[in-house]
């Protein structure tokens, strides 16, 4: 089956015309570049009217205390839970965006790797490209059962408590928003570190037991007839040039195609962060009941969900780049 | 995450409840249901299950090793394909210098590290003496072996 049809249909768009025997990648980044603008373009107002609506509250929050009007803490929890219940649609939306590119991604990955091991094999890194694969696809699955049973409930956990806590002016409920945002960053960190640190090991020891393995039948060639001896080498040349510029091929195809899956829900998980923490800063300048601190949070938490999709991008994208800097031995 | 968002919301209700509460019991019950609340809370990090860990790592490896395995048997099909191609231009070009008009067919096989040209099937007309210095030529540059070569009219 070609790598292209296993991509999901939006980036199967954004990619059309593109193979693995005809990816081009600085045009293909151009046109995942343009498909990101026009999202941008096409959601920009949205975000601006969240932001908009978001300093509407806070503003009117100010102006009711500024007249005595209401006890602090009711206008508070009343200002949390407006800003919470008005970005309800996009925070859900944003974690299920997150959840399915992630989906997306580790289906696609399955395809990709499976490619890159083979044409890795094929130029002769049997170890180092099974190495990658069974790591790669380790990494991944890891990732993705981690994101879906632990890490998007500890996201909604932290939302919880930062909501709460700004709400009720609590501390307690802010140390604990605290501690989970730091266990959902660390486990991504350690993720990400454990996978590079993987690749850097397995590509040093894969990578000298090919080039020994390969040097091994050089020799046992060079020890046979010179006729024959010259023959195994041309036709080893042949197929080793036609394996590399497959494996090529399937790395540019792969690394464009991980980049364009995740393009648009980050463009539009970002849009909507960047958004938010712009309505915190904004709204920090009038906030006299700390309201601003439930926004903070909301934006902190589509900032994890961006870091989730992110590192998934990162460890396919480390992928197809260890797979096109093994040079053939 | 249904279960879990559930017994939050339960486990943040009972707290409400008891932080209603007045009397020398209070603290206790502040207590009981603070850690109650942090148990909800942190329940996903128990339940996360790291058996399944070495499962997908062999799975990972087993789909690893097939395609790698797989990958390896085309590539050497691939090669021997190349070898046979190319003996058997060899083998028509030095007949071609005889004066023989002959159709070559080459078996590759492989051996302890590398794929070898093993045997010919020579197809077309030639006399004795043109066929024993085939034979002494293949000997020589291919170390195929004279039983190893087949002439066939």
């Amino acid at each position: 089956m070609p790598l292209s049809d296993a991509l999901p249909s939006s980036a199967q768009q954004v990619l059309s015309g593109y193979n693995e025997s005809s990816a081009d990648l600085s045009g293909g980044l151009a046109r995942i570049w343009e498909t990101v603008c026009e999202t941008l373009t096409a959601h920009v107002p949205e975000s601006l009217r969240l932001a908009g609506t978001l300093l509407l509250i806070v503003l009117l929050i100010a102006l009711v205390h500024s007249v005595g009007f209401g006890s602090g803490t009711l206008l508070r929890m009343t200002g949390v839970v407006a800003i919470v219940g008005l970005c309800t649609d996009a925070l859900t939306g944003s974690f299920a965006l997150g959840a399915e590119t992630l989906t997306e991604l580790h289906s696609f990955s399955g395809a990709l790797l499976a490619a890159l091991a083979a044409a890795m094999a094929s130029t002769g890194g049997v170890t180092s490209g099974t190495a990658l694969y069974a790591g790669s696809a380790f990494f991944l699955n890891l990732l993705l059962r981690l994101v879906t049973d632990l890490l998007l409930p500890l996201v909604y956990a932290y939302l919880s408590a930062a909501a709460a806590g700004a709400a009720l002016g609590n501390d307690t409920l802010k140390r604990v928003a605290d501690l989970l945002k730091w266990f959902i960053s660390t486990a991504l960190k350690l993720l990400s570190t454990a996978f590079v640190a993987y690749l850097s090991i397995t590509g040093i020891v894969s990578g000298s037991a090919d080039s020994s393995a390969v040097k091994a039948v050089k020799l046992a060639v060079s020890t046979a007839v010179p006729v024959v001896g010259s023959i195994i080498s041309d036709a080893s040349e042949t197929v080793l040039v036609t394996a590399g510029l497959v494996k090529n091929g399937v790395g540019i195809f792969g690394l464009l195609a991980a980049i364009a899956i995740c393009a648009i829900p980050f463009a539009r998980i970002g849009l909507r962060y960047l958004t938010l923490k712009l309505a915190a800063a904004l709204a920090g300048v009038v906030d006299t009941q700390n309201v601003t601190k439930a926004i903070d949070a909301l934006s902190t938490a589509m900032g994890m969900v961006l870091a989730m999709t992110a590192v998934a991008l990162l460890l396919t994208v480390f992928s197809c780049v260890c797979a096109l800097r093994m040079v053939g031995p | 995450m249904r279960a879990w968002l559930l017994g939050l919301c339960a486990a943040a209700l009972l707290g409400v409840v008891c932080s209603t509460a007045a009397g020398e019991d209070r603290p206790v019950l502040r207590l009981t249901t603070g850690l109650v609340l942090l148990l909800v809370l942190l329940s996903p990090v128990v339940d996360f299950n790291l058996s399944e860990l070495s499962e997908i790592w062999a799975e990972s490896r087993y789909l690893a090793e097939n395609v790698a395995k797989n990958a390896e048997i085309e590539s050497q099909a691939a090669l021997m394909e190349g070898i046979s191609a190319q003996t058997e231009a060899y083998i028509l070009d030095k007949a071609q210098d005889m004066g023989l008009h002959l159709s070559v067919e080459v078996t590759v096989v492989m051996g302890e590290r590398y794929p070898y040209p093993a045997a010919v099937a020579l197809t077309g007309r030639s006399t004795t003496a043109q066929r024993q210095q085939i034979n002494r030529w293949l000997r020589e540059e291919l170390a195929i072996a004279e039983e190893d070569v087949t002439w066939n009219e």
